[in-house]
């Protein structure tokens, strides 16, 4: 006899953690499909060319493609993104949720109705400030510097317990202290009695007219396809493969794979004349939150180990070598900008090609953080400060700010970055409007639901990992509060695959 | 098991890793073999049209050296002052995807120079003692908390 799930959830990171866990909870018989593979903590190392091919997509050399590229990264490894990124942790801002409540006509958007579900996932991913004595000298500084500006400046919430410091968030954490989905949600989905399927790639759903029947999958390294029936699907594959599952598919949307929003990030590093030591101490520790309002620019630093800060530092050969000499004596300060336009996900060969090209007003935004930047650098004590520019990449910081003023950026000469991607399945309020209603029901599917940030109707202007995890879990909470209706528990679902189906595969 | 890549790749990636890698008296050294190495074991992960289409495009730039210099000679053959002038020049170009391609170099180079344990030792950075050091200190205070 085959098996049928209640629910199978594709994707293992914020979204799919939070909503395999709290349906297992629930009793749900929930498989969690995962393409990458799962590397326990005593398994993460220090060595980023190790590291980013068992974690990352595409072992980190993912672009999107426009003028700039934009190159980002996403996890591909049990726990997703949440392995490998800072945890940082902010509920969604009151000014979005309102936005959303009008947009959506949902009043249960509102900050007050979603405050309850904040506190509980908050209190499961061991949300809090961190521990002084974890904070490193280049967090100090960071911090110092915007007190002497007079910048208003928050500690970061972060999904830690007792976060030792060890500033190797980007690869995992050595210690589990970070409560990614693979130390909070995931032990507790399995010992829920919960299926977790790593190394397996979601290929398409199939599908009958208004339901899905299951996920096709295969092994990732490639093999045969096989079928594994569930009575819902909840796609949580992140903004570049939810679409490109549900293109695969045959859905057919107007938005679908459009309004990709990015927060595109850009760094700076500052040469000092003191230590800094950025690989001791906790990877980001504050953020000035000063020109978020009126701006949309958000400011804060960020460690990497030296292999992978190197790739951003100007030059090769001597001139490389010299600046990167004095890694100990660097400060990265980075600022991340709420864009005005999209971009889009296109299909290639069934792969899924972002694509984004900034606008003039991005760019006078862009302009505007880099001279931030340059300001704190100064307020901190900085000698020179490497620019993400090819033709302005190295200033002192006396001139540097009327060079830059000086200086007419041309989109294709920015190195620009970011771990944030969103939007490209929109919540609406019906087909015409986006991809899945306020709850994350596809439209014109009654078991098929996306929770993940491709839900997003808008940007946030803040790190995005709790509002996946409360959208992910109001759909979650919707499957339970209707799942006679949804799963058709008691009825059998029809097992033949339809013919279109049938030639798609 | 890593895929060995093919010779000529190999040999046109020894040719740029010489004028990439970082050197200077903190970094004397000269690891092209061992960011050989290292960038066989990261290109493993790509597939293999990756790998060709890199082949052709050093290829390319191996024999349009000669045009841009006006004699017949290769990117290979020249001597290292002036295989830095073209990397220089071609990092700088506006034709973005030739600046993709230094960039790939580049990332191939660096990422495998700075995980190199002379190179960590000669910069100071031991992340591995950081780790033990925290990680103990982290479960003599908050041990009883943690195990919770």
């Amino acid at each position: 006899m085959i098996h049928r799930f209640d629910v199978v959830v594709v994707g293992s990171g914020a979204g799919g953690g939070a909503c395999a866990h709290a349906l297992v909870q629930a009793g749900l018989d929930v498989c969690l499909l995962e393409e990458g593979q799962r590397v326990p903590r005593q398994d993460q190392t220090t060595r980023p060319s190790e590291m980013v091919s068992k974690l990352y997509r595409g072992a980190g050399a993912t672009t999107i493609l426009g003028r700039p590229n934009i190159q980002y990264v996403e996890g591909r490894t049990v726990g997703g993104s949440t392995l490998i990124n800072g945890g940082m942790c902010w509920r969604t801002p009151e000014g979005v949720l309102q936005r959303w409540v009008e947009r959506l006509a949902d009043p249960s958007l509102a900050p007050e109705a979603m405050t309850p579900l904040f506190e509980e996932v908050e209190r499961e991913n061991g949300v809090a400030l961190q521990d002084p004595e974890s904070l490193g000298l280049d967090n100090l500084a960071f911090r110092d510097a915007a007190l002497a500006l007079g910048w208003s400046l928050r500690e970061n919430r972060r999904n830690q317990r007792h976060c030792a410091g060890t500033n190797h968030c980007i690869l995992g954490c050595p210690t589990g202290a970070k409560q990614s989905t693979l130390e909070s949600y995931i032990p507790r989905f399995e010992a829920a009695g919960g299926t977790l399927l790593a190394s397996t790639r979601a290929l398409s759903l199939q599908r009958f007219g208004g339901k899905v029947g299951g996920v096709f999958v295969t092994a990732a390294e490639g093999g045969r396809r096989s079928l594994i029936e569930a009575r819902a699907v909840v796609l949580c594959a992140g903004s570049t493969y939810t679409p490109m599952l549900l293109w695969n598919s045959g859905l057919q949307n107007p938005h679908l794979g459009r309004h990709l929003h990015l927060h595109p990030t850009l760094k700076t590093i500052g040469l000092y004349d003191r230590p800094m030591v950025m690989w001791k101490g906790v990877h980001q520790s504050h953020q000035v939150t000063e020109f978020i309002e009126k701006e949309g620019i958000l400011l804060a630093s960020g460690s990497v180990p030296p292999s992978i800060l190197a790739m951003g530092v100007p030059g090769f050969g001597r001139e490389h070598a010299e600046l990167m000499a004095q890694y100990d004596k660097m400060l990265v300060i980075g600022a991340m900008v709420e864009d005005t336009t999209t971009g889009r996900i296109r299909r290639l060969f069934g792969h899924p090609i972002p694509t984004y090209f900034l606008t003039q007003l991005d760019l006078v935004r862009i302009k505007r953080a880099l001279d931030l930047t340059l300001t704190m650098h100064r307020a901190a004590g900085a000698r020179k400060v490497l620019l993400p520019l090819h033709h302005l990449p190295v200033v002192d910081l006396d001139e540097g700010p009327s060079l830059l003023a000086a200086h007419e950026i041309d989109p294709s000469e920015i190195e620009l970055m970011t771990v944030h991607l969103m939007g490209t399945c929109r919540m609406g309020r019906d087909r015409h409007e986006g991809v899945v209603d306020s709850r994350g029901k596809v439209f014109g599917y009654g078991n098929l639901f996306v929770a993940d940030a491709s839900v997003f109707p808008t940007h946030l202007g803040v790190n995005p990992m709790e509002t996946i995890w409360v959208l992910a879990r109001r759909t979650a909470n919707r499957i339970l509060e209707h799942r006679e209706e949804i799963l058709g528990v008691g009825r059998s679902v029809p097992r033949r695959s339809s013919t279109s189906d049938k030639k798609k595969h | 098991m890593i895929p060995v890549l093919p010779s000529l790749l190999r040999a046109l990636l020894r040719s740029f890793f010489e004028v990439l890698q970082p050197r200077s008296e903190v970094f004397p050294f000269s690891l092209e073999d061992e960011l050989l190495v290292s960038s066989e074991r990261y290109l493993a992960n790509f597939p293999r049209f990756f790998t060709w289409g890199l082949t052709l495009a050093l290829l390319g730039l191996n024999i349009a050296t000669s045009a841009l210099l006006l004699r017949p000679v290769t990117f290979r053959g020249l001597p290292l002052s002036e295989r830095e002038a073209l990397c220089q020049r071609w990092s700088a170009s506006r034709f973005m995807p030739l600046r993709e391609v230094m960039r790939l170099l580049k990332i191939l180079a660096v990422m495998g120079f700075y995980e190199h344990p002379r190179v960590m030792e000669a910069m100071g950075y031991r992340p591995d003692e950081w780790i033990a050091e925290v990680s103990r200190r982290r479960l003599e205070t908050y041990g009883e908390e943690i195990d919770r």
